[in-house]
């Protein structure tokens, strides 16, 4: 149990993290808040918690609003962080950590650990109590799930699986330590909800285009995103429950060509009153220019100017094929639909998107991470929330790149599935295509700020994206690697199975004793993990928590080599009876790319997984695996 | 002293089951002191520098499997190695032949620049030898690679063997590492004049 100091430690880390971030997790509903400037706040938004409009504070009287970055809701700050008014829960954080729910269980009533807490209150002057947990219902997620961060996941199942090492387990692990509430360093938490708001805002990013973010680099106008609702509409649709419409942002958006017409029409009618024949003139004009406008937002217009940086610096796997020249296409399309594109043109000079102010906020706080000291943010932390900085930016390059390469590999997945009944199947298709686009959206980031490709920074970057990426499209990836390996992966079930049977018979029914929990926990979570990078983590853990639960149960602690080492994950694999767990190790030896990762103990915990498996693949009788003859 | 260039090595152990591999490596890795101690899997992962005159060069070490049942699974450890050390017991001669069958399948499955060290484990243990020295000397040499016996009981010749291996290899290799090339401008350029 973590104590009352650590917990107020670890908060205030949290806290001071938001602080700097501007962003504030509501670990009830599971809402990223920002807080919203008056000037940006649309007068017809209502308060998610008391249905009251929301007041223009221009003299610091009436409450300050907040808006969640994930979603798009606002609500006013004291109604966000009040206990007494509930209100929705987010539905794209509720979204992204559906694969987390299956992962976390929480059987403790965590009301204890929290009910001491506080946060401070919207006006930052004095603190309110934060609200008891309520008992979690089936509709509800666990506290665990605030952010569904791989590392910060990876961080509580670790704390959790070393106590249940130690302890006697009787079970399945069933407490986990909310994020908030964990012994944990200033940069995981940063990172964290780094990483819990590029997922949750890529997710929202089709469908919003009302909102406006308080951070300055948000708030260039994006009529221009109009641009990419037509293509990003299309492939919604076939893109099932994998790319869910957040509805608080269809009503604006439907009403654009409303209130486009009907601002050209009252511009013409103030010209003729103020102008006379000469004011309706341009008046006139300005209803022309509206109505073209509209029509090209309709068309998803091309406006090809500038190609920016011809020199592009791409990621470059030589071992992997992917259909180059389609995807090279897809790129350049996107590219060439990017609404910066736009930016050039005359409106855009006119109307600049980003006053220098922002650009000027958004550039010191780039400079203020690169030149943070190593001690406090480390450089792949650096990396990452530099990265984070360009695809959370709605109007950047990448991120529209990778809406689009998100589509497109959507739509191309769909019509594989559509080709494989009619047997024109390419196995590979789903895996080349996501290697393509990890490859485009890298290059798109590399193609905005060229510093990434530097050799120590682009490792980083690559598995950044990666993570982004898969957090999209894991699901059909696996689907076509599970498809491969179905038979093998059903035949050593078939073996487990066998070897169940047959050990509740005779002498290996002692064979626990030499089995470790938390390696079995740690084992268990490969299939959870969602990127290459986070599978090899745990597939690590697997082997460290043997090595030392081996380590521990041995007299003389020596260290355990390979000759033992091997021996044990193969029981370990045999305990477990890790579901399709041929398909997981396809999938790292398709996606674990990291050379330096593979060389190291990352790639010597991926060779004896593969190597024991291969040995379980091939065996007809694990219980020479139980046999103690040369432990 | 300069502060050079470290070079990454993956080195892997092979050799017959209780020769002493892992008493080897653990002897060399946890035998000194070094300021960072880097996570370990056991003594079945480990890593530690070598410091040269003109370079720094650290090893990972990949520890293998000896049983004859894992001998199948070897090839999945020593793929991309740029070194190797084949261990056998100069105790026991059935070893010895297993590290002949070793350094052939390395020779003809492994990497062609692989660097081989035979390492005549337990040496400490003369009285029992059943193979001599001159034996393992005259085998290493028609076979072009290095030779030295080892006690890791005693650490004698142990920092030896690796220091002497980190010699023998190409400092000026290219480190596999993921790079970023430059991509010639796309051949469509769809820029237009006005």
């Amino acid at each position: 149990m973590i104590s009352e100091n650590e917990s107020n430690r670890s908060l205030e880390k949290t806290i001071e993290c938001m602080a700097n971030s501007d962003v504030c997790s509501d670990p009830y509903h599971y809402h990223s808040f920002v807080s919203v400037s008056f000037i940006l706040l649309p007068f017809y938004k209502i308060c998610l918690g008391c249905d009251e409009r929301l007041e223009v504070d221009v003299f610091g009287t009436s409450r300050p609003s907040v808006r969640c970055m994930a979603c798009g809701v606002y609500a006013h700050r004291c109604c966000a962080f009040s206990k007494h008014i509930k209100f929705d829960k987010c539905s794209v954080n509720y979204t992204n950590n559906k694969e987390l729910r299956e992962l976390s269980t929480v059987k403790d009533d965590t009301s204890d650990d929290m009910s001491h807490l506080s946060l401070p209150s919207e006006d930052g002057k004095d603190s309110i109590s934060r609200p008891a947990i309520e008992p979690l219902d089936s509709h509800e997620l666990p506290i665990s799930e605030i952010s569904p961060s791989p590392s910060a996941s990876f961080i509580n199942e670790l704390l959790v699986a070393s106590k249940s090492d130690n302890v006697e387990s009787d079970g399945p692990v069933t407490r986990k330590v909310p994020l908030h509430f964990a012994s944990h360093g200033f940069n995981v938490v940063s990172q964290a909800l780094q990483e819990n708001i590029i997922v949750s805002f890529n997710r929202l990013m089709p469908k919003e285009n009302d909102n406006r973010s308080i951070h300055s680099d948000d708030d260039r106008a994006s009529s221009s995103d109009e641009n990419n609702s037509t293509s990003i509409a299309t492939c919604s649709k076939n893109s099932g429950k994998l790319f869910e419409p957040s509805e608080p942002h269809t009503v604006i958006r439907k009403h654009i060509p409303l209130f486009t017409v009907a601002g050209s029409i009252v511009g013409g009618f103030v010209g003729v009153v103020c102008a006379g024949p000469v004011g309706g003139v341009i008046g006139a004009a300005g209803i022309v220019a509206g109505s073209h406008l509209q029509e090209r937002i309709d068309e998803a217009r091309v406006i090809e100017l500038g190609e920016g940086t011809q020199q592009l610096v791409l990621l470059i796997r030589p071992s992997i094929k992917i259909p180059e020249q389609i995807w090279f296409d897809i790129y350049q399309q996107a590219k060439q639909r990017y609404p910066g594109n736009f930016g050039s043109g005359l409106v855009q000079r006119l109307i600049p998107n980003e006053t220098n102010a922002a650009r000027r906020e958004r550039y010191e706080r780039e400079v203020d991470i690169v030149e943070t000291g190593e001690d406090e943010i480390p450089f792949a932390d650096k990396v990452l929330l530099l990265a984070s900085r360009i695809l959370n930016n709605k109007d950047s390059l990448p991120n529209h790149v990778y809406r689009e390469l998100i589509d497109a590999f959507r739509c191309r997945a769909l019509n594989v599935q559509y080709d494989e009944d009619q047997n024109h199947l390419n196995r590979q298709q789903r895996r080349q295509d996501s290697h393509a686009v990890i490859k485009y959206v890298t290059a798109a980031l590399l193609e905005t700020k060229a510093g990434f490709g530097s050799s120590s920074s682009i490792i980083h970057l690559a598995a950044i994206v990666e993570s982004l990426v898969f957090s999209e499209i894991y699901g059909l990836v696996m689907e076509e690697i599970e498809m491969e390996y179905e038979n093998q992966d059903n035949e050593l079930l078939e073996k487990v199975a066998n070897f169940e049977r047959k050990k509740c018979q005779d002498e290996y029914s002692g064979y626990k004793s030499c089995i470790s929990e938390a390696a079995l926990n740690a084992l268990h979570c490969i299939p959870q993990a969602h990127s290459a990078v986070d599978k090899l983590r745990y597939c690590v853990a697997f082997l460290e928590k043997i090595s030392e639960h081996f380590s521990n149960n041995t007299e003389t602690r020596s260290a355990m080599g390979a000759d033992s080492l091997l021996k044990m994950v193969c029981q370990h694999i045999v305990v477990a009876n890790v579901f399709r767990i041929n398909s997981q190790i396809a999938f790292l030896e398709e996606f674990a790319c990291n050379e330096e990762l593979l060389r190291g103990r990352e790639g010597y915990s991926l060779v004896t997984l593969k190597a024991s498996i291969h040995f379980l693949n091939s065996s007809t009788d694990f219980t020479e695996i139980f046999c103690h003859d040369e432990v | 002293m300069s502060s050079s260039r470290v070079h990454h090595f993956k080195l892997v152990l092979l050799g017959d089951t209780a020769v002493g591999k892992s008493c080897l490596v653990v002897r060399f890795v946890r035998d000194e002191f070094f300021e960072f101690q880097e996570p370990t899997i056991g003594a079945a992962f480990l890593t530690q520098t070598v410091q040269l005159d003109e370079s720094t060069v650290k090893f990972e070490i990949w520890d293998t499997a000896g049983q004859e049942r894992y001998r199948s699974l070897a090839p999945m450890y020593y793929r991309g190695a740029a070194a190797a050390i084949i261990v056998y017991d100069i105790t026991n001669p059935d070893s010895f032949t297993g590290a002949k069958s070793w350094v052939k399948e390395l020779q003809r499955r492994g990497d062609p620049n692989v660097v081989i060290a035979l390492a005549g484990n337990k040496a400490d243990l003369e009285s029992r030898r059943k193979v001599e020295f001159e034996e393992a000397q005259s085998y290493a040499e028609e076979n072009g690679i290095l030779h030295l016996e080892t006690s890791a009981k005693n650490a004698n010749n142990v920092k030896a063997l690796f220091v002497e291996l980190a010699k023998k290899l190409p400092k000026n290799a290219p480190q596999p590492e993921r790079e970023a090339f430059p991509l010639a401008a796309p051949q469509n350029d769809n820029r237009n004049c006005c």
